[in-house]
């Protein structure tokens, strides 16, 4: 089954020649290792719209190519799209903008803190795995805790601990979120680093959105080796 | 010969590198002014056969000289080159010839200073390639065996003096500040099983010597100073391997170097090279040094002191200053990591109200005050001991209050070597406290001259504690 999504990631990085991988081919193939992320819609054409009636509104839009790698800075990210009408506009504008590119339809994800989790190859021990407080303060704080892959259970709350904002997963101000689903997304990636460890450089989960049921990742980026 | 074989034989050759029945100098000399001279001088209080190698001299203080190893008539298990740096591959050709099984080549001039020096690296290489011979080096001080007497380095000794043979493998990559390291070692009384000067790790590099001393039944704590890593992943399964039974001290120098990452990841740019190696080693149970200081204070307390297997320290002083300070360092995470500090049992407090005077405190610090004499001490140590709420103990050992007397060393001698709870001991002052600590450290006790320098040193205790635990190693097993 993930073979399958890891296989397109392979193919596409071939025939494009880039080593981004955009984030609709990254989408599925975390939802094939039985990681958390909002349902989604790929357009590549205006036909497709027509399958984004299942998505539950408001949705997200983003254009989804390697050439846009950092998609807020170029406007290529459009939040709480209320109506298939809106959403439809919304497309037009993003074509004129963006070419032919392939775009993304997402539910939005609610939540009360952000993560990230991550994939890095490191020169000196492999594949290492990074969590951290997420969100857009991200680089400010810079709060966060690596290990090697494989990490076990214990590493990862032991990872928690270290981080100055553990307290945001230990029920901090009354904030409850599921911290054993992270931990278990966590889980989840250092497999990944396990088993594709030798294709990826990096693979970044940011935000990880956590609310009270779920640890859901919202933005992905993987770059190959 | 397959290579299993081989890698066998490279294991047992580094036991010559340490343990060797001969040793040959190459470039030995009768001017002690020298290196060479130097080299030779010291080489004369080990044990087993040695050979100076002189192409020039027939003989060096009235021993023959040999002008080359392979005219040495007997098996030589170790070759120590001191020749200039264009020299040395011949010199290793020979000993190729002679079936010499390790070699320490001291001389510098090679890859540390250019390109030039680089080349002459891949001709030794090259030459050492279908060999199981062994090479420190070059570019290194060598190695010091005090159970041995075997000593190649050529700092002097009235400048530079060696440690006491001990529990501690010493395996750096700075020769500099290795001679400053031991000659603190001896100051302190701080034994090593050996020293092994790793250079520029053409061959032997840290992995090989950590596997070596990990097997090493002297060898009771691994404590290293490297600026490179041979091989990361190596590293990090011999120490998954090591650190259930013997603690592994790194200082890793060189934490700002950066690496070819996928910056524009927020995971590339923020797990930088150093992030990713505090992860990875502390996965495998290394304890981590900053600098020199640390990297000694971490080694002696683990090869000397018990692991402390709970964060709750009771602090034991008889000064009120010291005890504050103290308790405020135990809080702060930055220096006590996990540690806090213990509330003593109800029982313990009654206890202590009976022997101490009305003005004592009896919370945590435990402050005996100005008026504390020999037996308050030992009272106290033994209380703290027998408290189910304190894990380790830090005691203030003042000497200078009046009712106290040389016993009270002796005291907490005892409670250091016989509680249940281990303690780590602070004395501050000048010479006469200098005086003591010396004594107690002749004994084994590390003692330590500063506040920060002892909280740090429980923390470690604690870590170490905490890994065991966490691998599932019993305390009665551990340690």
């Amino acid at each position: 089954m993930s073979e399958k999504f890891f296989k397109r990631i392979l193919n596409y990085a071939s025939e494009t020649g880039s080593k981004n991988i955009p984030e609709h081919l990254v989408k599925p193939f975390l939802k094939s290792q039985g990681i958390t992320v909002p349902r989604f819609v790929v357009v590549e054409k205006i036909s497709d719209l027509s399958k984004a009636g299942v998505l539950r509104f408001p949705v997200v839009l983003k254009v989804s190519s390697n050439r846009f790698i950092h998609k807020t800075d170029v406007g290529g990210v459009l939040l709480n799209i209320r109506s298939m009408s809106e959403l439809k506009r919304s497309v037009k504008v993003f074509r004129e903008k963006f070419g032919g590119e392939t775009l993304l339809v997402e539910e939005m994800v609610s939540g009360n803190v952000d993560m990230i989790c991550g994939l890095i190859h490191d020169d000196y021990f492999g594949m290492c795995i990074m969590i951290g407080i997420g969100g857009i303060y991200t680089e400010i704080y810079k709060d966060i805790s690596t290990r090697v892959v494989p990490v076990s259970r214990v590493d990862v709350l032991e990872m928690i601990s270290e981080l100055k904002g553990r307290g945001l997963l230990e029920g901090f101000r009354n904030i409850r979120v599921n911290k054993a689903a992270f931990v278990n997304l966590v889980l989840r990636f250092s497999a990944i680093g396990e088993e594709y460890g030798k294709h990826i450089l990096g693979l970044d989960a940011n935000p990880v959105v956590l609310n009270q049921t779920s640890a859901t990742v919202v933005d992905a980026k993987m770059v190959l080796k | 010969m397959s290579s299993r074989r081989r890698v066998k034989e490279r294991y047992s050759n580094l036991n010559y590198l340490i343990h060797p029945r001969s040793v040959a100098l190459i470039g030995a000399s009768s001017n002690r002014l020298k290196i060479g001279g130097i080299m030779w001088s010291y080489l004369q209080s080990f044990p087993g056969r040695k050979y100076p190698v002189n192409i020039k001299q027939e003989t060096i203080d009235g021993v023959k000289a040999y002008g080359r190893v392979s005219d040495i008539p007997e098996d030589v298990d170790l070759a120590v080159i001191a020749v200039p740096a264009r020299s040395v591959p011949s010199v290793i050709d020979d000993c190729i010839r002679k079936s010499v099984k390790a070699v320490i080549v001291i001389s510098a001039g090679f890859g540390e200073t250019g390109e030039e020096g680089r080349k002459l690296e891949e001709e030794i290489k090259n030459r050492i390639a279908n060999t199981n011979m062994v090479l420190l080096g070059p570019n290194t001080l060598g190695v010091y065996v005090p159970s041995e007497s075997l000593d190649t380095m050529f700092v002097l000794r009235e400048k530079s003096r060696r440690p006491p043979d001990g529990p501690i493998a010493y395996i750096s990559q700075s020769g500099a500040s290795a001679s400053g390291f031991m000659d603190m070692a001896e100051y302190h009384q701080y034994g090593i099983s050996a020293f092994v000067g790793l250079g520029n790790k053409l061959d032997v590099n840290e992995n090989d010597m950590l596997e070596f001393f990990s097997k090493d039944d002297k060898t009771k704590v691994l404590c290293m100073h490297i600026e490179s890593f041979a091989d990361g992943r190596r590293l990090l399964e011999l120490c998954r391997k090591i650190t259930p039974y013997k603690p592994v001290v790194i200082l890793k120098a060189g934490r700002t170097e950066t690496g070819a990452r996928a910056a524009m990841l927020h995971t590339g740019s923020m797990a930088k090279p150093s992030q990713a190696m505090d992860g990875a080693l502390k996965q495998v149970g290394v304890i981590r040094a900053n600098d020199l200081l640390e990297l000694f204070d971490y080694s002696r307390i683990l090869a000397y002191q018990k692991p402390i297997f709970g964060p709750n320290i009771v602090v034991v002083t008889s000064g009120g200053g010291y005890g504050v300070i103290a308790a405020d360092y135990i809080e702060d995470r930055n220096v006590g990591g996990e540690l806090r500090m213990a509330e003593l049992s109800h029982d313990s407090k009654k206890r202590l109200r009976e022997k101490l005077p009305s003005f004592a405190s009896v919370n945590n610090p435990v402050d005996l005050t100005g008026n504390v004499t020999d037996e308050m001490f030992d009272h106290v140590f033994r209380i703290v001991n027998e408290d189910e709420n304190t894990d380790g103990i830090l005691a203030f050992l003042l000497l200078q209050t009046p009712y106290t007397t040389d016993r009270l060393v002796e005291i907490a001698w005892w409670w250091f070597k016989n509680g249940k709870k281990p303690m780590v001991p602070c004395i501050i002052g000048g010479l006469h406290s200098e005086e003591v600590i010396r004594m107690l450290e002749s004994r084994g006790m590390p003692v330590f001259p500063d506040i920060r320098r002892a909280v740090l040193s429980l923390r470690v205790l604690y870590e170490r504690g905490k890994y065991l635990l966490k691998i599932g190693k019993n305390r009665s097993g551990a340690g």
